[in-house]
């Protein structure tokens, strides 16, 4: 009510145009900033007109400002007239430059067309200024965008110099105009204290939230960018162009705004505020948008808790309800980032409570007065897809904060999720990261609901839901998820039932560590943070993940002589390099005329004295550093991107160092982690030879000499964090060679890195791609390739003599093939992969993918790089394959994975790669389960659905003609693969029926 | 220990090591200088700071920072080489006068214990500005007819404002003396290497140039042009040092490459060349009795050569782990015969024979020291080391 009351006060000042003028005049006499305190960046000292100015005076009009500035104006004349325009004061008819109207439109125009070009890139700061000030409006910036839009087109069609020029200098001029965090401030007050009526600034503010945040800037920008020859923009306006950067601008900008406005309390305000942000959430680059803004709010709250909190309020409060969804959404993804950038395991430390607080303060502020973002915020706890695509200290924080509620929230929450988390087709057909998730919420709000009313949480667990959804899970044939109702029903038991009557399973399984974490969950009790450790937090974060600076290698410098650099006039360019020396004149006596020396007798030579490595004086390389002997040296020369000397020598030696020093004390695995860090996030300043080669060689030995504890980090790493798509491939690579070096199948050119056969037959990549792609995955291509062919090849074996059943007699093993398969029958080495692939390679895999594909659906980085996608696959299946049909819980990783491939038919149908993969996937899966029947029986509907889908992509691929008779190419490959499915499926129903019939149709 | 060489098996010594090594430079030490009878070490670092060593107890006896900036060469001058010449970076060459009796009133704390604290300075006799716009280090020479028998003058030599230009200047008068004008016709680059040689009868300048370019010029008939009496380009890389043995009638240039160049004085003869096999050879300095040169070489290791025609490496003394920068020959006073010190020596070894039993421990150290044909290296890494060859 108080909202509106002052909004009708403020509306009823407006039309007073004397009033106009004094607000209008506070605005350039007093500058907005200077009473912030806080620090932006930049500063607008509004322009001050230099004496030169006054000269010519000031013309009295905009008519005949207009004119002045039509007539080419020179520099006096155009200090004249553009402060004339900027001061209120100084032209009648209460003209401002920042309403929209004909005029202003007409002297906008005259500005962008005539005195941009001329005066922009060739004045002094005086002019820009003001050139700056006098643009620093809505229909201004519109006006430049359709001009570079216009000038793209004439770019595309003929590249001048003239429009060249002109293209970057509308962008600086835009740079200039909104780079200041307080630039669109600024335009929304101006705007306010000059438009005449509401709709009309409504219609005008609408305009500007449409350019600023639908992304339209970015894209013209980014257009004009393009067509501009690269060198000619300068390097710090291209922020307008750069998607990230441009959101975290837009993020500083809304909350400047909200941090100067929200003490008013103005609805107008704030509805246009939100009307920007509806448009900037949808803008695609979320992450950093959010970030800025819930950083800057945080950074700038002068007294810290009613601040943020009403800045934030006052920002979110006219949202409309489904951009509500999707910013209280983004805010959570935030914190994730945020609470995870020191990898939350998955059993998470109790060290995380703190942050954990931290993140439900926000939350808190966010949703204390909200109806709407809160139950969006249950919602997100209740769904089970939306709830496991956060990690699980963010559910925490959701329901730290729910729990604080006096009504029955919580209670609706669990009844939510225990309906759920019971439901039979739930419990046989949601990914295990869902019920996962789903137990946990759960248990954290059992806790909560019990330490409130221990009588509540009776009542609730009584109810028949609860025994019901127990016996479900107990029926279920997952382990995982009978095992998850174990849990849930120990621990609710435990809570509600009396000594001695509490539900005990007694199986070894309820006494691992996880089930230990698991049943500690109904104590989990996080308190709501304050501002500062929420602060400390996003500080923590900034400082986590600073750049690296990839060094310029050329590094150009004075040359340095005697140690010392050399300084002083530039040096006339040292004659080309002489080595040898000129003229007839010199000789060189030998030991001929030596004799003379003799009387004093030569000391022998010291120890060493080698000669220099290059006859060119200037090419003597004098610092020559030693390999790496311990684990720390390794991670210092690595960390040297200054000294290319150290890099290299460090990277090369890393494998064998690693290898070597395995196992012995605790060098290696107390560092495991931290070099494992480095060598993912290693770039490469110097051009390494065989960089990606002997990096992967590192990671690998980095997993193998710890793989328990490796390889899940590594699986969660390849999924998180900033890497390129070239870092993941070599993480998966890395994660694939290890597992079956464990399993004991070594590269056969394991000691010579350098692969023999590329054997990477893309067309899918651009050549430019290509070669930066193919060297991280190449060596898992290899083994990709042969494991491919050793399960290919004895069905086509196979095949072939079924057709030529008819010659049985004449069958007879060569020589040489016996042979063969003498030698090959070696004692297979002992498999250490099988008993770890589940736990260590397998499930943090896919639980990760999983948990990215439900956070960012299509957008994740895993659907739209079919190459990180097939690699991945690829990976899983061969790891799967060297795992073998020995593998622990071999049952749970078959329907995993099954499920995963079954989710990948719409992608492998428009992709070949992909394809190519899943019907890999497929092969290793049939392969690797060796026991047929039970498989049939098991996985009876997965088999059905996978056998037929493989027979349509049997059939398409043949139908389409592409097949060459040789039997080369993709879709040769693919058919092949697709027959092989079919062929092994075949086999295993064969095996079924045959089970039924009592072993007796076995022929 | 080297049975590679057969040859020097026999008759080789074994390998030099250092006798002492003085740790007191925070800095690269770019000068070291014997002077007193071998009394005293002076060596200057690359921060200003200069330090007098007592050779024969080898401690610090005064420590003061002469100038702001890398010292580039350091020298003696007076009757009892009672002033201490030090050429530094900033611009500055400066004389200071450090008696025996100075001594006891200055620091002797070490650059490498502190450095913060303010140091007396000795007292400063003159002050020139110098334009030291390059690493060339002054040189000097005493002028032996001097009118004023109380003070003896000399001449300093210190490049000049233009490229390759050479100023000459007496000392104590501070006047011009002489102004040699860069090479004609030869583009040179900076000066690098300078070196005085007074005869009885005229005054010989060596000059080495960044484009190695090495030129001899001697004194003309007043009124005339200095003009090169000899040019030669016998190095790739800029010189670094010169030295010359007017006994044998040649001189010795070094670079920043691995020659190492024997000139004749007169011309007569074509330069010769030794090719080190190691790329920059610094600071080089012929022994007073003109039998062994010897270089301070980037990668560590002093070379000692014989100084006849072959220049046949001698000695390879290998001890610092970094380049060395300065090397210096302690004065040969076991021959009387010596030219120069003549009068100093043998007084002092008159009074050593007739006090010889009378001796106090200490004197007798001191008598010893004083005759060990020391070798002086200073090296990037701020340490000195002390030899005894030959």
């Amino acid at each position: 009510m108080e909202d509106l009351l002052k909004a009708a006060r403020t509306v009823d000042r407006r039309p007073d145009a004397k009033e106009n003028y004094l607000t209008a005049i506070d605005r350039t006499s007093e500058p907005l900033r200077s009473t912030l305190n806080g620090t932006f960046d930049g500063s607008t000292q509004v322009p001050i007109p230099s004496t030169a100015a006054l000269v010519f005076g000031r013309p009295r009009t905009a008519k005949k400002v207009l004119d002045v500035l039509r007539a080419e104006p020179g520099p006096a004349q155009l200090i004249a007239s553009l402060s004339a325009l900027l001061d209120p004061t100084g032209l009648d008819n209460d003209f401002k430059i920042s309403s929209p109207g004909p005029l202003q439109a007409k002297i906008i125009n005259t500005v962008l067309t005539s005195i941009v070009p001329n005066f922009w890139s060739s004045s002094d700061r005086e002019i820009r200024d003001l050139l700056i000030s006098s643009l620093s409006t809505v229909s201004a910036i519109s006006a430049i965008l359709s001009s570079i839009q216009g000038l793209i087109i004439q770019l595309e069609a003929k590249r001048e110099s003239q429009d060249t020029a002109k293209c970057s200098d509308l962008i600086s001029v835009l740079s200039e105009v909104l780079k200041r965090d307080s630039s669109i401030h600024s335009i929304w007050t101006s705007l306010r204290t000059s438009s005449p009526s509401a709709v009309q600034l409504d219609l005008v503010w609408k305009q500007f939230a449409n350019i600023i945040g639908s992304g339209k800037v970015l894209s013209v920008v980014a257009e004009a960018e393009d067509a501009l020859p690269d060198t000619s923009l300068d390097k710090q306006h291209r922020w307008l162009a750069a998607g990230s950067e441009y959101a975290g601008w837009l993020g500083r900008s809304i909350a400047y705004f909200a941090i100067k406005e929200h003490v008013s309390k103005d609805v107008s305000t704030s509805q246009a505020l939100s009307q920007l942000l509806t448009r900037a959430l949808t803008i695609g680059h979320a992450l950093p948008f959010i970030t800025a803004l819930h950083t800057t709010l945080l950074r700038h709250a002068a007294e810290p808790v009613s601040t943020t909190g009403t800045s934030l309020r006052y920002t979110a409060q006219y949202l409309p309800a489904h951009s509500k969804r999707a910013f209280l959404e983004h805010t959570l993804r935030w914190l994730a980032t945020l609470l995870s950038h020191h990898d939350t395991d998955h059993i998470v430390s109790a060290s995380s409570a703190q942050d954990v607080s931290a993140a439900a303060y926000l939350l808190d502020v966010l949703v204390a007065d909200d109806e709407t973002l809160r139950r969006h915020l249950m919602t997100f706890s209740t769904d089970p897809a939306t709830s496991s695509s956060f990690p699980f200290t963010i559910r925490r924080a959701k329901l730290a904060v729910i729990s604080r509620k006096e009504d029955d929230a919580l209670h609706t929450v669990f009844e939510d999720v225990l309906r759920n988390f019971s439901d039979p087709l739930f419990i046989k057909h949601a990914p295990t990261m869902q019920q996962e998730s789903m137990a946990q919420t759960l248990l954290v709000a059992a806790g909560y609901i019990h330490r409130a009313t221990p009588v509540g949480l009776l009542t609730l667990v009584r109810a028949s839901g609860h025994m019901q959804g127990v016996s479900n899970r107990l029926d279920a044939s997952n382990t995982r998820a009978r095992w998850l109702g174990m849990i849930v029903g120990t621990a609710l038991s435990g809570l509600v039932d009396k000594e001695g009557m509490t539900m005990n399973f007694g199986t070894d399984d309820m006494r691992t560590v996880e089930a230990h974490w698991y049943l500690d969950l109904i104590k989990v009790d996080d308190y709501l943070g304050s501002h500062e450790a929420l602060l400390k937090l996003t500080k923590q974060d900034a400082v986590a993940r600073r750049p690296r600076q990839k060094h310029d290698k050329r590094i150009t410098s004075l040359p340095v002589i005697d140690g010392k650099p050399t300084f002083g006039p530039l040096r006339p360019p040292q004659a080309p390099v002489q080595t040898e020396v000129e003229g007839a004149k010199v000789t060189e006596i030998l030991d001929s005329s030596s004799d003379a020396d003799n009387d004093l007798k030569p000391y022998a030579k010291p120890d060493s004295d080698p000669e220099d490595s290059d006859e060119d004086a200037t090419l003597v390389n004098r610092n020559k550093t030693r390999p790496p002997v311990y684990i720390r040296d390794l991670m210092t020369m690595l960390r040297d991107t200054e000294n290319h000397g150290p890099f290299t020598l460090g990277l090369q030696h890393a494998g064998s160092l690693i290898r070597r020093k395995t196992g012995f004390g605790k060098e290696v695995s107390d560092h495991a982690e931290e070099v494992a860090r480095i060598f993912c996030s290693l770039q490469d300043p110097f051009d390494t030879d065989d960089f990606d080669e002997l990096k992967l060689q590192a990671l690998i030995a980095i997993v193998m000499s710890s793989p328990t504890t490796i390889a899940p980090w590594l699986g969660r790493q390849a999924f998180v964090g900033e890497y390129s798509i070239a870092q993941r491939c070599v993480m998966l690579t890395a994660l694939g060679l290890s597992g079956r070096e464990l399993a004991g199948l070594k590269e056969p050119d394991e000691l010579n890195p350098v692969s023999s056969k590329p054997s990477f037959p893309s067309k899918q990549l651009p050549s430019h791609l290509h070669s930066i792609y193919t060297p991280s995955t190449r060596r898992l291509e290899a083994a990709h390739t042969s494991l491919e062919k050793s399960l290919i090849a004895p069905l086509a074996l196979q095949a072939a003599d079924q057709s030529t059943a008819h010659l049985n007699a004449v069958k007879v093993r060569t020589f040489s093939s016996r042979m063969e398969t003498a030698r090959t029958k070696r004692k297979a080495p002992p498999n250490g992969l099988a008993k770890i692939f589940a736990q260590c390679y397998f499930t943090p895999l896919v639980r990760s993918y999983q948990q990215d594909i439900a956070a960012y659906g299509s957008g994740s980085l895993w659907v739209s790089a079919s190459f990180l996608l097939v690699t991945l696959v690829k990976t899983l299946a061969l790891l799967l394959h060297a795992s073998g049909p020995a593998t622990l819980t071999l049952r749970d990783v078959t329907e995993n994975f099954w499920q995963m491939l079954l989710a990948l038919r719409v992608q492998a149908s428009g992709d070949n790669a992909v394809l190519e993969a899943v019907l890999f996937g497929f092969l290793t899966l049939l392969e690797v389960n060796a026991n047929k029947q039970q498989l049939a029986m098991e996985f009876s509907k997965q088999l059905m659905e996978t056998r037929d889908w493989v027979d349509m992509v049997f059939e398409r691929t043949g139908a389409s003609g592409f097949v060459d008779q040789e039997g080369t190419g993709e879709e040769a490959k693919v058919r092949t693969l697709a027959a092989g499915v079919l062929v092994r499926a075949g086999e295993i129903m064969e095996a079924s029926r045959a089970a039924f019939m009592g072993g007796m149709s076995d022929f | 220990m080297s049975p590679d060489v057969p040859s020097l098996q026999s008759s080789a010594l074994p390998p030099a090591q250092p006798k002492y090594v003085l740790r007191g430079h925070t800095a690269q030490v770019h000068a070291v200088r014997f002077l007193r009878c071998n009394s005293r070490l002076l060596t200057g670092d690359a921060n200003g700071w200069v330090i007098l060593w007592d050779v024969p107890i080898k401690r610090p006896v005064a420590v003061w920072r002469a100038h702001a900036q890398t010292i580039l060469g350091v020298g003696v001058w007076g009757e009892v080489e009672e002033k201490v010449i030090t050429h530094g970076r900033d611009n500055k060459l400066h004389i200071w006068q450090i008696r025996h009796e100075d001594e006891t009133d200055l620091s002797k704390v070490l650059p490498i214990e502190e450095t913060t604290a303010d140091r007396k300075a000795p007292w400063l006799l003159h002050s020139l500005d110098v334009n030291a716009l390059n690493f060339c280090s002054f040189a000097m020479c005493r002028i032996p007819d001097s009118d004023h028998s109380h003070e003896q003058s000399i001449l300093i030599a210190v490049p000049g404002v233009n490229d390759g230009a050479i100023t000459i200047t007496s000392l104590p008068s501070q006047s011009r003396f002489a102004a040699i004008p860069p090479l004609k016709d030869i583009n040179t680059g900076m000066l690098m290497a300078l070196r005085l040689h007074q005869t009885s009868t005229s005054l010989t300048v060596l000059a080495g140039y960044e484009s190695g370019h090495v030129a001899l010029f001697r004194q003309p008939s007043s009124g005339q042009l200095w003009k090169p009496s000899y040019v030669a380009k016998t190095h790739a890389q800029p010189v670094l040092s010169l030295d010359l043995a007017p006994g044998l009638g040649a001189f010795f240039s070094s670079s920043a490459d691995a020659i190492i160049a024997r000139h004749s004085l007169d011309a007569s003869t074509e330069p010769v060349l030794l090719r080190t096999k190691h790329a920059g050879q610094q600071s080089l300095v012929v022994r007073l009795d003109e039998r062994v040169f010897a270089t301070a070489g980037w990668d560590g290791r002093v070379r000692v050569c014989g100084t006849k025609g072959g220049m046949t490496e001698l000695a390879v003394l290998k001890w610092h782990k970094e380049g060395c920068f300065a090397v210096a020959f302690a004065d040969i006073l076991d021959q009387g015969e010596q030219v120069d010190n003549d009068q100093v020596v043998a007084k002092k070894d008159d009074e050593a024979e007739i006090a010889t039993k009378a001796l106090t421990v200490s004197r007798r150290r001191e008598a010893n020291s004083a005759k060990t044909h020391w070798l002086a290296a200073g090296s990037k890494d701020g340490k000195v080391s002390l030899w005894d060859i030959y």
